[in-house]
């Protein structure tokens, strides 16, 4: 689309949206900025907005809390931000059932407090970054505490979903065990917005743990050979083993019941692990101009994975629970893609870029097989007029 | 639907399909062909085609490519113990059943997970890692005869779903056979496949999507101990308020079952019989599974709950024969209903765990109304009821009461904000009742995934969606959508 035909579909949009859209400064993602905000004010205005979107071929960016907001593919054009700040509600919480029901606006925190009130954990995290409900699950990012937790893919129960014709579908329900039709709702978890805007979600909730407790290890490469036995014991819901310049060790979380804590906590302890305060369970924040990955690698590759990177002398933060790791290279662009694709194939693994603005015009998810053909008939059929989020799914889409 | 074949390519099959696979693993005579007209859901029958056993994915591939230029559609089948009609060869379908795919290619201890064939019977996977020190968590009641396949498809649970979820939990990658006859491969043993989560979308799509031809799978360790407590119980209510305080404790126990009395004595009755009394309104079973440490808590924990709601008494399995004793009142259950009735009608519904009290109530005052033969036997963590009604399909009119409890029973279900199936899948048997759950929208959006692998609805057609759709009107979830989100 030329940029006067883009201004005047911008327009018209601020038109169709009244009092709900906000020009602001404007946000870039690359070659693209967004400079206005339709914030609509429940599922069926979200739907609306989509639908007149793709009626004049606008781009919509999702938009949660924004704390990821150039995660995946950058961006190939973009209108607008369609935000859910409005859609912060907490319908149901039910103690005696264990699950809730908040719309997709809904700061993570604030739910993680109301399940903790209600004598329960809201199996998610955001390590205090302000992050929305519906932006977590729409990346579906792996977490450490996914380890304890499971993934994202086994908390979410039910989605409502906007859609870009217009309509509002709900997929799963409210119960634990479902299959009644297709299991969609996985689809739309870490779809990045590419498929439609969550507007809603069922979540499971787990027993609030009777006894947590963190240890971490004193720093030393011995460390991250034994941290991926220390990371199998039954109570361990998270453990990060770091190497690197500045930091190196290992941090654990056990949660659970008490005795099975208590065992835990003495054998670890036994092995030279002491108990801390908090810990540190999350990479640290990428250096600027450092190209980041997430690499995934299989538990019986890890010695030599960990050897790999001690000979290129890059800091990491793994995840040997959960068998991923993120690493940054201070190289350019090219350079570190081929890396990753080295640490990739010596860990029997995959890798992904998360840091889109320097990946130039490489896909950071490095994908291009069988599964991206399905990939753009799935959004072919979703997103026919290519308003949501285009390019940024792996593949491109 | 594929446009209607014309005689003449329709013919052509046979010698088509028995040129992938031999004669001798192809069926086509009508006396050959009555033992697959129908799955573990006797009430709905259709006479196949054909049957036809591959051995590999490339005869599967073959017999795919043969029944398109036929324009005959196809329907993947395991062990045919599925009991909503999944397997059902509708509009004169070709049967392509995968038994014979069995291989177990490849256990890696290290790193916990298997790559085996859809052929593999479910329990035969634990008993292979078991000197490993591992196990396949997913466990239907069915382990001993259904297939891995049959497993993906359905999404199967079973006793243990409580604690270790269900098959979509276990599966990290599918080779897939779509409709075309493309073969790919689906996630991998990373978890961090780029792009959509296909093999959760396939997992439970009720072999509508492809004909899985392999998968990798996640196993356990076992674990350390193992617990069966069995607490007796005066009715049913006592048994599922103890579910509910024991749940809201905080323990996470690896299952939690109930047996209601009617099934109590016909289990007795039979072959199964566990020496249980027979005045007993109703039965748990607890299984708590873990650290050796954790468990004495545990156990102490449970007994004071049940006892809290009643239970006159707490038993704790002594050793490995009394605990399988306990577990035979439970899966020999359905068997002994077989005393009860020359048919059995298994109906799968779910509801919150906390109204089972409420909704078990209405179910046997259904039954009653219709005047029929119903047990309840259920995974009551799980909220995933079981009524089972024992009836004789001769019996034309009480065929027809059969078919009004059971649709009685599941609007009581999803009114009280559940849904029509937990493990059983929709399959032929409840297609016309999925609109009890979704609306027109949340069905097409269904048909959008379908049409992404399978465009021309040849690959097991007739299953999951309405043939005949509910009117709005007649429809009391549909309307109250728009105020409570699922009700
Ligand atoms: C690269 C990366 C690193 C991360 N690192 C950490 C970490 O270290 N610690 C941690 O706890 N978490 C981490 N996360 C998870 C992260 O906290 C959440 O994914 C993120 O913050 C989402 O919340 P948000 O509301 O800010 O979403 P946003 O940043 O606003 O959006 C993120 C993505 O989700 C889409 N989106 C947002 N809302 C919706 C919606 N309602 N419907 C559809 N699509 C929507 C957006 O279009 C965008 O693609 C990471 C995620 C990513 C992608
Ligand atoms: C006594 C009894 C107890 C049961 N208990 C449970 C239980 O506790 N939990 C539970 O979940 N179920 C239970 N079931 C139901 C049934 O056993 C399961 O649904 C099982 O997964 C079916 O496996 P199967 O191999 O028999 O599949 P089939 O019945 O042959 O087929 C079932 C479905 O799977 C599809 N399918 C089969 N193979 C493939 C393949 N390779 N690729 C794609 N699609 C395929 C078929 O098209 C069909 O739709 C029980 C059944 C019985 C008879």
């Amino acid at each position: 689309m030329s940029p006067s035909a883009e201004r005047a579909s911008v327009s018209r949009l601020a038109d169709r949206a009244g009092a709900r859209w906000q020009e602001h400064a404007p946000v870039s993602f690359g070659e693209t900025s967004v400079a206005a905000t339709w914030t609509p004010s429940d599922a069926d205005e979200v739907a609306h907005a989509l639908a007149a979107s793709a009626e004049l071929g606008a781009a919509v960016l999702p938009r949660g809390a924004g704390t990821q907001a150039d995660c995946g593919n950058l961006p190939e054009r973009a209108d607008c931000f369609l935000s859910s700040a409005a859609l912060e509600t907490i319908d149901a919480l039910d103690a005696s059932e264990g699950v809730c029901h908040a719309g997709a606006g809904t700061p993570l925190a604030r739910l993680q407090a109301a399940a903790v009130e209600a004598g329960w954990e809201l199996p998610l995290e955001d390590a205090g970054r302000g992050s929305s409900l519906g932006g977590v699950l729409a990346t579906a990012r792996l977490t450490p505490r996914a380890q304890g937790f499971g993934r994202v893919r086994n908390v979410v129960l039910g989605l409502e979903i906007a859609h870009a014709n217009g309509t509002v579908t709900r997929c799963g329900g409210r119960v634990v065990k479902n299959v009644t039709g297709y299991d969609l709702a996985k689809l739309y978890l870490g779809s990045l917005g590419s498929l439609g805007v969550l507007c809603g979600a069922w979540l499971r909730l787990r027993p609030k743990p009777q006894r947590v407790v963190r240890l971490e290890s004193d720093p030393g490469t011995e460390t991250a050979s034994r941290a991926v036995d220390w990371a199998r014991r039954a109570s361990v819901r998270a453990c990060a083993v770091r190497e690197g310049a500045t930091k190196a060790g290992a941090a654990i979380e056990l949660a659970g019941d008490a005795a099975s804590v208590a065992a835990d906590r003495d054998a670890l302890i036994a092995e030279g692990l002491q108990e801390a305060e908090d810990v540190d369970l999350f990479a640290h924040p990428a250096a600027d101009g450092h190209l980041e990955f997430q690499l995934s690698f299989l538990p019986t590759r890890w010695p030599a994975l960990a050897a790999h990177l001690r000979d290129l002398s890059v800091g990491y933060c793994a995840w040997p629970g959960l068998g991923v790791l993120s690493v940054q290279f201070d190289a350019d662009a090219e350079r570190a893609f081929a890396l990753a694709g080295e640490a990739a194939a010596i860990a029997e693994g995959r890798w992904r870029c998360e840091t889109p603005s320097l990946a130039g015009e490489r896909d950071v998810f490095g994908a291009t097989d069988a599964e991206s053909a399905l990939g753009r008939a799935l959004k072919a059929q979703f997103d026919p007029a290519g308003v949501l989020n285009p390019g940024r799914m792996a593949g491109r889409l | 639907m594929a446009s209607a074949p014309d005689a003449s390519s329709r013919s052509a099959l046979i010698p088509a399909l028995e040129a992938v696979v031999g004669r001798e693993r192809c069926l086509s005579t009508p006396e050959e062909l009555l033992v697959y007209e129908c799955d573990g859901l006797t009430s709905h029958v259709a006479t196949p085609t054909a049957v036809v056993f591959p051995e590999t994915t490339e005869e599967v591939q073959a017999l795919v490519r043969a029944c398109r230029t036929a324009g005959v559609p196809f329907v993947p089948r395991g062990a045919g113990t599925g009991l909503s009609g999944g397997a059902l060869a509708s509009d004169d379908a070709v049967v392509v059943e995968c038994s014979r795919m069995q291989a177990i290619r490849h256990i890696d201890v290290e790193n916990r997970i298997a790559v085996v064939e859809p052929g593999v019977v479910n329990a035969d996977l634990s008993v292979a890692a078991k000197p490993h020190g591992l196990f396949y968590a997913p466990d239907p009641s069915s382990q001993l005869a259904c297939t891995l396949g049959g497993n993906v498809a359905e999404n199967s649970g079973g006793p243990h779903t409580l604690k270790y979820g269900t098959t979509t939990d276990h599966v990290l990658a599918l080779e897939l056979v779509l409709p075309d006859g493309a073969c790919i491969t689906l996630g991998d043993a990373s978890g961090l496949a780029p792009g959509f989560d296909w093999v959760g979308a396939v997992v439970g799509s009720e072999g509508t999507l492809g004909i899985v031809t392999a998968m990798t799978v996640r196993l356990e360790p076992i674990p350390e101990r193992v617990e069966t407590l069995l607490a007796i119980f005066d009715d049913v209510v006592s048994a599922c308020r103890a579910v509910g305080r024991i749940i809201e404790s905080g323990l996470v126990p690896a299952a939690l079952e109930i047996v209601d009395q009617r099934t109590i004595r016909a289990v007795e009755d039979s072959v199964y019989a566990a020496g249980l009394p027979r005045d007993a309104g109703a039965i748990l079973i607890v299984e708590l599974d873990g650290p050796d440490v954790a468990l004495d808590a545990q156990i102490a924990e449970v007994q004071t709950h049940c006892r809290a709601d009643g239970a006159e008494r707490v038993e704790v399995a002594r050793d490995e024969t009394e605990r399988t004793q306990f577990w035979r009142a439970r899966k020999g259950a359905f068997g002994a209903m077989g005393r009860l009735a020359p048919d059995l009608y298994v109906h799968d519904a779910v509801v919150p765990r906390t109204a089972l009290p409420e909704v078990l109530a209405k179910v046997c005052e259904i039954g009653d109304r219709y005047g029929l033969t119903l047990s309840n036997v259920f995974h009551a963590g799980d909220g995933n009821l079981h009524p089972n009604i024992s009836f004789d399909r001769r019996d034309p009119d009480e065929m027809a009461r059969v078919i009004a409890a059971g649709e009685a029973i599941l609007r009581t279900c999803v009114e009280a904000g559940g849904v029509i199936t937990g493990e059983h899948g929709v399959g032929s048997e409840k297609s016309d009742y999925i609109s009890l759950v979704f609306g027109e929208a949340d069905l097409d959006a269904m048909q959008k995934l379908r049409s992404v692998f399978d465009p021309e609805r040849v690959c097991n057609p007739g299953k999951i969606f309405p043939t005949t759709r509910f009117c709005a009107e007649s429809n009391p979830k549909a309307r109250g959508y728009d105020r409570v989100p699922f009700g």
